[in-house]
C-alpha cells in the first residue's frame, strides 16, 4: 500500500469556528490520510512552521472570516520564500467565487465551498499529488475548480 | 555510534532532493535545517531509511516516554 | 515541563504518537494543539514537535519511534520526549523504547489501580499524578505508591503536580532530568523491545500477507505458516 499522505489543516485568521475544518480533517482521515490539525487562529508563520516540522505535502486552509484575501496569498508566498514550493495548498470555507482568481494566481490549487463532498476533496488530493506542477512553487497555473 | 543505511532502491527514498546525499541531509539536519530533519524522519517512518542501534545502547536518559490515560495533561 | 527544560538551555524534540484508524489507515494528529510552546517566539527554536501515527502495522511503530529518537539525538537534540496516550499494548511498546519511562496519571476515579495499568506501572521509572488541585489526586498517589511497593524494594517515586497552577512542575522537571533507570523496569523494558522486534520481523516478511491468506483459506496449517515466517525472507 502507498504511504498515507501527511496533510496539515489550518485555520488562519481570527474567526473562532472550526467545525468545518474538523469535518474536513475527519473526512481526510477516513480516506486514509494523516491529518495534523493546528487549532484556531494561527498566524501564517505558525502554519508554515507546522508544515515544515511535520513534513506535510498538503496544506488545507480554512477561512470563514473573509481573511482569505490577504492571508492565503501571504501563506503561499511565505512557503516559496522558505524553499517549500513543493507543498500543495488548497482552501475551503466561505469564499465568494469573485475572490477565486487572485487566490488561484497566488498558487492555491483548489477552493471548496460549504457544499463540497469529501469524495471531491479526496479526488482532488489524489490528482494533485500525481502532478508535478501542483506545488505552490509553480505559482499560477493548474487548478482543480472548473469555473473562475 | 549510529549506523544508517537506505533500503529504497534509489538510495534514500522519495523525499530526497535531487543530488543530495545522505551525509548532506544529516549535515543539514544537524546544522538546524528543520525541513531536512523532518524529511529524514519521514524516510525512517516510511521504512526507506534504517537506523541501527548501537550494540550496547547508552541508557543516558536522553529519551523519555511520557505516557498515560487520555485527558490527564 | 518543556518550558522548564528549554529555560535550562536544553533543545527538546517531542514525538507525539497517536493511533491510526485500523479501518482507513488514516489518522488525526492533534497533539500539537496542546503544545503552545511551539508558538512561543523565544522558545520555539529549542523545541521540535513531530506527530507520529501508529499506521497499519502497529507492531513496527515502536521500532520506528526508536529509530526516529536516535536520529534526533544524533543530529544534536538534547532530549527526546516520546508522548503516548492510552494504556494499550501499542502505547506500552512505544514507551518501552525510551531510556526513561514516566507514567502520567490523573486523580483517582474511584476504581483503584486498574489491571490494565499494570504493564505500564511495571515499566515506569517515575509516576506523576497531575491535577493535584483536584479532589482525589492525593488519594490516587497513595494508591499508586501502595501498589508499586508491593514486593518491590526500589519502587519509583510518585510526584504530585498541577500543570494548571504550575505547582510541583519545577520539581518534576528537574527530577526527570536526573532520573535513574530503575533496575526493576530494565527487564520489563527489554522484554517489550524483544517482542516489538519479533513482531516487526514477522510483519516485514515478504510472504506475510500470502501466508496469512493461506491460513485463512485453510491451505496451510498455522504452525507451518509460522515456521515459514520465522525462517525469514529467502
Amino acid at each position: 500500500m502507498d504511504q498515507p499522505l501527511r496533510i496539515v489543516i489550518a485555520k488562519p485568521g481570527l474567526d473562532g469556528h472550526d467545525r468545518g475544518a474538523k469535518v474536513v480533517a475527519r473526512a481526510l482521515r477516513d480516506a486514509g490520510h494523516e491529518v495534523i490539525y493546528t487549532g484556531l487562529r494561527r498566524t501564517p508563520e505558525q502554519i508554515i512552521e507546522t508544515v515544515r516540522d511535520e513534513d506535510a505535502i498538503l496544506l488545507g486552509l480554512s477561512s470563514l472570516s473573509g481573511a482569505h484575501g490577504h492571508l492565503f496569498p501571504r501563506i503561499c508566498e511565505t512557503l516559496r520564500e522558505h524553499d517549500m514550493g513543493d507543498v500543495i495548498v488548497f482552501g475551503g470555507g466561505i469564499i465568494p467565487e469573485d475572490d477565486w482568481p487572485p487566490l488561484f494566481a497566488a498558487g492555491v490549487r483548489a477552493l471548496f465551498g460549504p457544499g463540497t463532498t469529501s469524495e471531491e476533496m479526496v479526488e482532488f488530493i489524489a490528482t494533485a499529488v500525481k502532478r508535478d506542477d501542483a506545488g505552490v512553487g509553480h505559482g499560477a497555473g493548474w487548478h482543480w475548480n472548473q469555473s473562475a | 555510534m549510529m549506523r544508517v543505511w537506505g533500503t529504497a532502491q534509489d538510495g534514500i527514498g522519495t523525499n530526497q532532493r535531487e543530488g543530495e546525499t545522505l551525509d548532506e541531509r544529516f549535515d543539514a539536519a544537524s546544522s538546524g535545517d528543520r525541513r531536512a530533519l523532518a524529511r529524514l524522519l519521514s524516510s525512517i517512518e516510511n521504512g526507506e531509511l534504517k537506523v541501527e542501534e548501537p550494540q550496547r545502547p547508552a541508557s543516558d536518559g536522553n529519551s523519555i516516554a511520557l505516557t498515560g490515560p487520555p485527558g490527564v495533561w | 515541563m518543556l518550558h522548564e527544560w528549554v529555560d535550562h538551555g536544553l533543545r527538546i524534540a517531542v514525538l507525539a504518537v497517536d493511533p491510526s484508524s485500523p479501518r482507513s489507515g488514516g489518522a488525526l494528529l492533534g497533539d500539537r494543539v496542546r503544545m503552545r510552546i511551539v508558538d512561543d517566539a523565544d522558545r520555539k527554536d529549542s523545541v521540535y514537535v513531530r506527530s507520529v501515527a501508529t499506521r497499519k502495522t502497529s507492531g513496527s511503530v515502536p521500532l520506528v519511534v526508536r529509530e526516529m529518537a536516535f536520529c534526533l539525538l544524533h543530529v544534536g537534540w538534547d532530549k527526546v520526549v516520546i508522548e503516548t496516550v492510552g494504556a494499550g499494548q501499542s502505547e506500552v511498546r512505544c514507551a518501552a523504547v525510551a531510556d526513561r519511562i514516566v507514567l502520567v496519571e490523573g486523580p483517582a476515579r474511584g476504581d483503584g489501580v486498574q489491571a490494565e495499568k499494570a504493564g505500564l506501572l511495571e515499566l515506569a521509572d517515575a509516576v506523576i499524578v497531575n491535577k493535584s488541585d483536584l479532589d482525589g489526586a492525593q488519594r490516587h498517589a497513595d494508591e499508586l505508591r501502595e501498589s508499586l511497593h508491593l514486593g518491590h524494594e526500589d519502587a519509583p517515586d510518585v510526584l504530585l503536580v498541577s500543570a494548571l497552577h504550575g505547582t510541583g512542575v519545577a520539581e518534576a522537571s528537574s527530577m526527570l532530568l536526573t532520573l535513574e533507570q530503575s533496575t526493576r523496569a530494565g527487564r520489563a523494558r527489554w522484554r517489550e523491545r524483544l517482542l516489538s522486534h519479533h513482531e516487526r520481523q514477522l510483519l516485514e516478511h515478504s510472504k506475510f500477507d500470502t501466508l496469512l491468506s493461506s491460513i485463512e483459506e485453510g491451505l496451510m496449517s498455522f504452525d507451518d505458516a509460522y515456521a515459514q515466517l520465522r525462517n525469514g525472507n529467502e
